[in-house]
């Protein structure tokens, strides 16, 4: 007999799990880049920073 | 640029398809029905199908990107292209992932090349090779112009996918040869609620891709 009940639960942990991580990773790349495009536009060198 | 949440649309639509998000759940829980033999795995179904179709829609996206880049010439649609490449294939792995979860206690087993599941793998893998054609394919504008061709090529494989449970022969399939109208309304009218939330879901993270991914260009532009 199989425990319906933890596939279930492990098939929400999932989806929902990667999809909040999704999210996490744009974050933190859209932080990074616009440090970046501010440091270029401001003319910091980014390989002395 | 600013950051994608500081603009209130976009902040309130976040909190909004949260929410929707947490009460969709909630309503799969409580208020749809336990299936004799599937009890708590038929409830997998809320999450595994829209997935598909948040995969597929990605997909006709990129195809839709394709063309227009194309015709017009215009490198935001290969931006646009890519942004719902990327997020498909998200889709696409969940899709992948949860199904075999959900057949092992329905199956016996989480995998059986059945036409179904074989081209829904093989358009997963055909987006495989257009991030490695992305990634390797050489000078920036012949890449996209490739990206442009396989977008469109690739969609080809999206009504084989929903056509296979009738087209090839009962005896392979494992699918169930059920058409959704068909379902009783306390499934039928959850799951087009999940599939809506999915759907706005999708449009919110191909937004803040396409904005993330315009960030990036400026940046190389910049540097």
């Amino acid at each position: 007999m199989y425990n319906f009940f933890g596939y279930f639960m492990a098939v929400y942990f999932i989806v929902f799990g990667i999809i909040l991580g999704w999210f996490i990773i744009q974050l933190r790349i859209e932080s990074r880049l616009l440090i970046k495009n501010k440091n270029s536009n401001e003319g910091v060198n980014l390989d002395e920073t | 640029m600013k950051p994608f949440f500081n603009n209130k649309t976009n902040r309130s639509g976040l909190v909004l398809i949260a929410a929707m998000m947490l009460f969709n759940v909630w309503n799969v829980i409580m208020n749809t029905p336990m299936v004799p033999e599937q009890h708590w795995a038929q409830k997998i179904f809320y999450v595994h199908v829209p997935s598909a179709w948040v995969g597929f829609l990605s997909y006709f996206v990129v195809m839709v990107a394709g063309i227009l880049f194309f015709m017009k010439k215009d490198d935001y649609w290969d931006l646009v292209g890519l942004a719902a490449a990327e997020i498909g294939t998200v889709f696409m792995s969940l899709v992948l992932i949860t199904g075999p979860i959900w057949a092992k206690p329905i199956w016996g087993k989480p995998w059986i090349w059945e036409p179904r599941l074989t081209t829904t793998l093989i358009l997963f893998l055909i987006y495989i090779g257009y991030f490695m054609m992305r990634t390797f394919g050489g000078h920036i504008e012949r890449v996209k112009r490739y990206a442009a061709a396989v977008g469109i090529i690739a969609f080809v494989d999206v009504p084989i996918i929903f056509v296979s449970v009738k087209f090839w022969t009962p005896e392979i399939q494992s699918h169930p040869q059920v058409e959704m109208a068909q379902q009783p309304a306390d499934i039928l009218i959850p799951f087009l609620l999940s599939l809506s939330i999915f759907t706005l879901l999708y449009v919110l993270m191909l937004k803040y891709r396409i904005h993330v991914i315009r960030i990036n260009s400026r940046v190389r532009a910049n540097v």
